[in-house]
C-alpha cells in the first residue's frame, strides 16, 4: 500500500505532467493509472510495449506524387510563381528518378 | 480480455446486465469509487464506536475518535489497506463493492443475487479484473502479500 505522501506524489505526477484535472483523476481505474499513465518507456522517453517492441510509428518515405500534392498544396499557400513551382517539380522527378536507378542498381 | 475496455474505463461503454425489466449498467472501480469504500468503511467504524460509547468514559471516547481519524488519514481504511481487504473477504464488504459497481443500493443487489448469484459474481469479478492493474494479480500467488482485491 502507498504512503500517503507516495500516493500524493502520484497524483501530483498526473495532474502536472499530463494536465489532468481532479475530476479526471477521480474517474481514472487503478488499471489506467499503473498500465497507461505510469507505462515503462525507453531510456529516451518513448513507450516501450512489455514485449519489447518500441511503439512508433515508422518512417516512411513518401512517393513522388506524394511530394507533388504537398508541393502543390505549400505552392498555393504561399502564392508561388508558376516558374518556381514547375522548377521544384522538376527537382522532385530527377530525385525520384535518381533513386529508382539507385534501387535498380542494388 | 479487452485492452480497449481497460484502458477507456469509466470514459467507454459499460457492461450491462439485465433483470426483470432493468438494465444495470455498471461502473468501472475507479478513484472515486476506492473513496466511497474507504469512506463507507470508516463510517462502520465509526458506527461501531458510537455503539461501545456507553461502555467508555468521555475521555476515553475521545481518544478513540481520534484514533479512528489518524488510522483514516493513514489510509488505514483504503481498498489496498489489510482493513480494506480483510473487510472484502466479508460478504458486507463484497455487497459494498457489487452494489457500487452495479449502480444499486444493497438489499436490490441482494435480491437480484438470490436468483442470478453466478452471473452477478462474475461480472462483479471481470469488472475488478479491467479496474485493477495486471500487477495487482501477483498478489494471489505471493503468499507473503496481502490478498488480491478480487469479490
Amino acid at each position: 500500500m502507498p504512503s500517503p505522501a507516495q500516493m500524493k506524489a502520484v497524483v501530483a505526477t498526473l495532474l502536472d505532467h499530463f494536465h489532468l484535472t481532479i475530476d479526471d483523476y477521480a474517474r481514472l481505474t487503478d488499471r489506467q493509472i499503473v498500465e497507461l499513465y505510469c507505462h515503462k518507456r525507453n531510456k529516451d522517453g518513448s513507450i516501450e510495449a512489455d514485449d519489447g517492441v518500441a511503439v512508433k510509428a515508422p518512417e516512411r518515405e513518401l512517393t513522388l506524387s506524394e511530394e507533388i500534392h504537398q508541393l502543390d498544396i505549400l505552392a498555393g499557400i504561399f502564392n508561388w510563381p508558376a516558374q518556381m513551382v514547375a522548377d521544384a517539380k522538376a527537382k522532385l522527378a530527377a530525385k525520384f528518378s535518381s533513386k529508382d536507378a539507385e534501387k535498380h542498381e542494388r | 480480455m479487452s485492452a480497449l475496455s481497460q484502458v477507456l474505463g469509466n470514459a467507454g461503454a459499460q457492461h450491462t446486465f439485465d433483470h426483470k425489466g432493468k438494465t444495470y449498467k455498471l461502473r468501472m472501480l475507479d478513484q472515486a469509487a476506492k473513496d466511497a469504500f474507504q469512506k463507507h468503511l470508516f463510517g462502520k467504524a465509526r458506527a461501531a464506536a458510537m455503539e461501545l460509547k456507553s461502555a467508555m468514559d468521555q475521555e476515553a471516547y475521545a481518544e478513540h475518535l481520534a484514533k479512528l481519524n489518524d488510522d483514516f488519514i493513514l489510509g488505514e481504511y483504503s481498498l489496498e489497506s489489510n482493513r480494506g481487504q480483510k473487510y472484502l473477504q466479508t460478504t458486507a464488504g463484497q455487497l459494498f463493492l457489487a452494489s457500487h459497481i452495479f449502480g444499486a443500493d444493497d438489499m436490490e443487489l441482494v435480491n437480484v443475487m438470490m436468483e442470478r448469484a453466478d452471473e452477478v459474481v462474475a461480472l462483479v469479478k471481470l469488472v475488478l479484473q479491467e479496474s485493477l492493474p495486471a500487477a495487482s494479480k501477483a498478489k494471489e500467488s505471493d503468499p507473503n502479500g496481502q490478498p488480491a482485491t478480487t469479490a
